[in-house]
């Protein structure tokens, strides 16, 4: 069980539209693409608003919301729809771009996908397995316990190898 | 009443920050003004803000090691620069005030000069001119103490771990908790969210005025007086936490770590500077003050099991106690 | 100053004793005060925006610092004249050079946010004292920003210093069109990741702030800070319950809740009496206190269990205090 208190994000309720100047929404995949484009819906008219679909997060994904908030003006809200992963992993871009907190909204769809980070061999693995369990790093191939610890920044839950105090038990066997 | 063996007491822990004042030990907002004296069963610690001992060059050549060979030990987000010149002209002057037979500083406007004879240093700098100190100055603020450094910055109406030299960790990875809010650091501490620990914190460091110095305790233990205990190298010295136990040298090997963490408004930036000293001592040591061997056996036997697993002290704490107070 | 108007004042902690080196008129109602260390020691830098509390007869009152708060020589307020004010700002304008002071250590309510892509500073009349301070650092620091500056002809205090530290990044409003005009143009065409900072009378920040919220900006890109006491509206009469003593002590309608404890015979710390420095909160037992200070965090007003007593009055009739 996820302690209460931890950095782990938890997807709340659907979040509810703000006063703004605009909406520029990024969403990944079918569900995204409907969350997201519901919630538009639900705007006033008279906002203006772009809505960019990617089939997963990638990097043209990245490209499209970095051009778009290169030259964005204070006023501009950002919606994210799709996986956890690719929602963190756009919304960190957004936050280093200038973007607050209160700026991003997230539609986040169940998918489970999540990225663990190495901090023995700083590698990024890409995983569906949930918060406790274990995953082999793709760059050191330990098995890393994925962590409730997760970092805003890079959009990744911490991993750590999870037999280092093992290990001397077995090779004295 | 028990009589310390004055013979047998190491420099060092004459003036070991011991931590505990019970038979047992629970989290606690536990700050007190800094800098000011302790007395202790073995002398006392704490009448400055930065202390030099022994260790220090060889501390220091071992910082510089680490952030050669690991540079994520070592972060800084692009809006710290201000912040970090603050450490810089805020901590020099306390170090040539503390230790004037072997540092000086002066400044005329923004033009400065250190010296600093322990370690055979002259220079001259500008404020905010990165190019006139002769590394990065995080870096170089970072070899001229052995504290780590950790910086936040406040905005949002929250603090944020926004830069730091952390090459002394206790089971924590500054690489993966940079940019952070302090909360979040926090987040993996058993019980302190639930008695409102942190959030008191964080509101006693966000009230802190310009110039205004705290300081707290914190401690674990670590195998062989390692200071790198970083996430980072777990590999590599997580063994030794099932090794020790059944070691017949365990007395030796097994250190009581204590952190004195001090917190500093910065005049300028407003950003909170947190100070990380770790001081360690072995149990054969601790156990030439009859009072701190007694005291800590029962810490030990006492603490309970998820503080245990959090400190990663579970596998080999019981051990600890039984030869602390077997005696 | 005589020693007994100073006896009468409340004293300040930690305070430096401070010496006037230089009076300037800047227009015919605001008069810059420089204060130096008597031994011409360095004073302690400061973030800036900060302001200090000055002492000048009876009276206490804090003002901004104007410098960038890196190299401090010195000390530099901007003080407006208001014969009738209660901050003694009329006590101030009497003083000459030479005199001795007791002045507080700075204290940051202000701050630039160091994360900020441009800072877009708003300013009207002796509003211009922060903001001063703001452009100063930032220009020091080679931080983006630009200032935006609504006085009246005639009246404009430290025109010249701005117009020489802005260049092209300051734009000036001498009428209240042109203002709202510039101001709509701004508010659209900043940067993302830009702050605002206003600093002016009651009513020309809440202009700013709505107009920047019609305009999308999120409460914390705003950033406001308030002068002058008499801006505060009298507020309804309530009545305080003693936790320790259960007194019942009435407030009347432009009575602080400071004011009317003295006045009971109950002694309690202050300072600025104006919801800045912090020293009169008192803890708050029972009831719901109107926050109008500008010391509490948003989530210490929230949680409703502390209140300054000098600015914050109650919103029920339930309020009850530990003392």
């Amino acid at each position: 069980m996820i302690p209460r208190h931890s950095s782990v994000p938890r997807p709340g309720a659907v979040p509810s539209p703000a006063r703004a100047r605009e909406y520029f929404a990024v969403s990944f995949g079918n569900e995204g693409f409907k969350e997201s484009d519901a919630w538009l819906r639900r705007l006033d008219h008279s906002i203006q608003r772009q809505h960019v679909a990617f089939r997963t997060g990638d990097d043209a994904a990245a490209a499209a919301l970095q051009a778009r908030l290169a030259s964005a003006v204070v006023g501009i809200r950002v919606v994210l729809a799709g996986p956890e992963a690719d929602v963190y992993t756009l919304r960190a871009l957004a936050l280093r771009m200038g973007a607050v907190d209160e700026e991003v909204f997230l539609l986040v769809t169940p998918d489970g996908s999540r990225r663990v980070h190495c901090p023995h061999c700083q590698s990024t693995t890409v995983t569906d397995r949930p918060v406790g369990e274990v995953v082999v790093c793709t760059g050191c191939q330990k098995s890393l316990v994925i962590y409730h610890h997760f970092s805003r920044r890079t959009a990744t839950y911490l991993g750590y190898m999870v037999d280092a105090e093992e290990r001397a038990k077995e090779d004295a066997a | 009443m028990l009589s310390t063996q004055e013979s047998t007491l190491t420099p060092s822990a004459r003036r070991f920050p011991f931590p505990f004042r019970e038979d047992s030990y629970r989290y606690s907002t536990n700050v007190e003004p800094a800098p000011q004296f302790v007395p202790t069963d073995a002398g006392g610690w704490g009448d400055r803000l930065i202390e030099i001992d022994p260790h220090y060059g060889s501390e220091l050549e071992e910082r510089a090691a680490i952030l050669d060979r690991d540079p994520s030990r070592i972060a800084m987000l692009p809006h710290m620069g201000p912040a970090v010149w603050d450490t810089i002209t805020t901590l020099l002057p306390v170090l040539a005030t503390d230790y004037p037979d072997v540092m000086c500083f002066t400044r005329e406007g923004r033009r400065c000069h250190w010296r600093n004879d322990l370690l055979g240093l002259d220079i001259d700098f500008v404020i905010g001119d990165a190019s006139t100190l002769p590394m990065e100055p995080l870096r170089f603020i970072g070899s001229q103490i052995q504290d780590d450094i950790a910086l936040l910055d406040q905005r949002e109406d929250a603090l944020w771990l926004d830069a730091g030299v952390i090459t002394f960790a206790a089971d924590w990875s500054l690489g993966f908790d940079v940019g952070m809010r302090f909360l979040e650091v926090h987040g993996p501490v058993p019980r302190v969210h639930e008695e409102q620990i942190i959030t008191r914190a964080q509101q006693f460091l966000m009230r802190l005025q310009p110039g205004e110095k705290f300081r707290r305790t914190n401690w674990t233990m670590t195998v062989d007086r390692r200071l790198d205990t970083s996430t980072e190298t777990y590999p590599e010295w997580g063994p030794d936490r099932l090794e020790v136990v059944d070691d017949p040298d365990l007395a030796k090997r097994l250190h009581l770590r204590v952190e004195v963490q001090h917190l500093i408004r910065l005049p300028h930036s407003g950003a909170i500077l947190f100070l990380v000293r770790t001081h360690m001592i072995s149990l054969a040591e601790i156990s030439a003050v009859p009072a701190w061997r007694q005291r800590l056996g029962r810490v030990l036997a006492e603490l309970p099991e998820d503080m245990a697993d959090y400190k990663g002290i579970s596998r080999y704490r019981h051990a600890a106690a039984q030869w602390l107070l077997g005696g | 100053m005589t020693a007994t108007a100073e006896a009468s004042a409340p004293a300040l902690h930690n305070a430096l004793e401070l010496v006037l080196a230089d009076v300037t008129d800047r227009t015919p109602s605001i008069r810059s005060f420089t204060f130096r260390d008597p031994a011409g020691n360095e004073l302690p830098p400061y973030v800036p925006g900060s302001h200090i509390i000055v002492h000048s007869g009876d009276k206490a009152n804090a003002y901004s610092l104007t410098g960038s708060g890196v190299l401090t020589a010195e000390y530099t307020i901007s003080v407006l004249r208001v014969d009738n004010g209660g901050g003694g700002s009329a006590a101030l304008h009497q003083l000459a050079p030479g005199a001795r002071l007791s002045v507080s250590r700075p204290r940051s309510a202000f701050a630039p946010v160091a994360t900020a892509r441009h800072h877009l500073l708003i300013a009207a009349g002796i509003g211009i004292t922060p903001m001063l301070s703001h452009m100063r650092a930032a220009t020091e620091w080679g931080h983006s920003a630009s200032l935006l500056y609504a006085y009246r002809q005639g009246e404009g205090a430290h025109l010249d210093d701005v117009r020489e530290l802005c260049g092209e990044r300051l734009l000036e409003c001498t009428d209240r069109s042109s203002f709202l005009a510039a101001l709509g143009v701004r508010l659209g065409e900043q940067p993302l990741g830009t702050h605002l900072y206003v600093c002016g009378p009651q009513g020309f920040m809440d202009t700013v702030l709505s107009a920047a919220a019609v305009a999308g900006w999120p409460p914390s890109r705003l950033h406001s800070e308030p002068f002058g006491t008499a801006d505060l509206d009298p507020g309804q009469p309530f009545s305080v319950t003693l936790g320790r003593s259960g007194a019942v002590v009435d407030v009347p309608s432009g009575t602080s809740l400071l004011k009317a404890l003295e006045d009971s015979g109950h002694k309690v710390p202050f300072m600025c009496r104006q919801g800045v420095c912090g020293e009169c909160i008192l803890p708050v037992l029972r009831g719901t206190p109107e926050h109008r200070d500008l010391y509490l965090s948003e989530a210490e007003k929230t949680a409703n269990n502390s209140i300054m007593c000098c600015v914050s009055r109650s919103r029920d009739a339930g309020l009850e205090i530990d003392l």
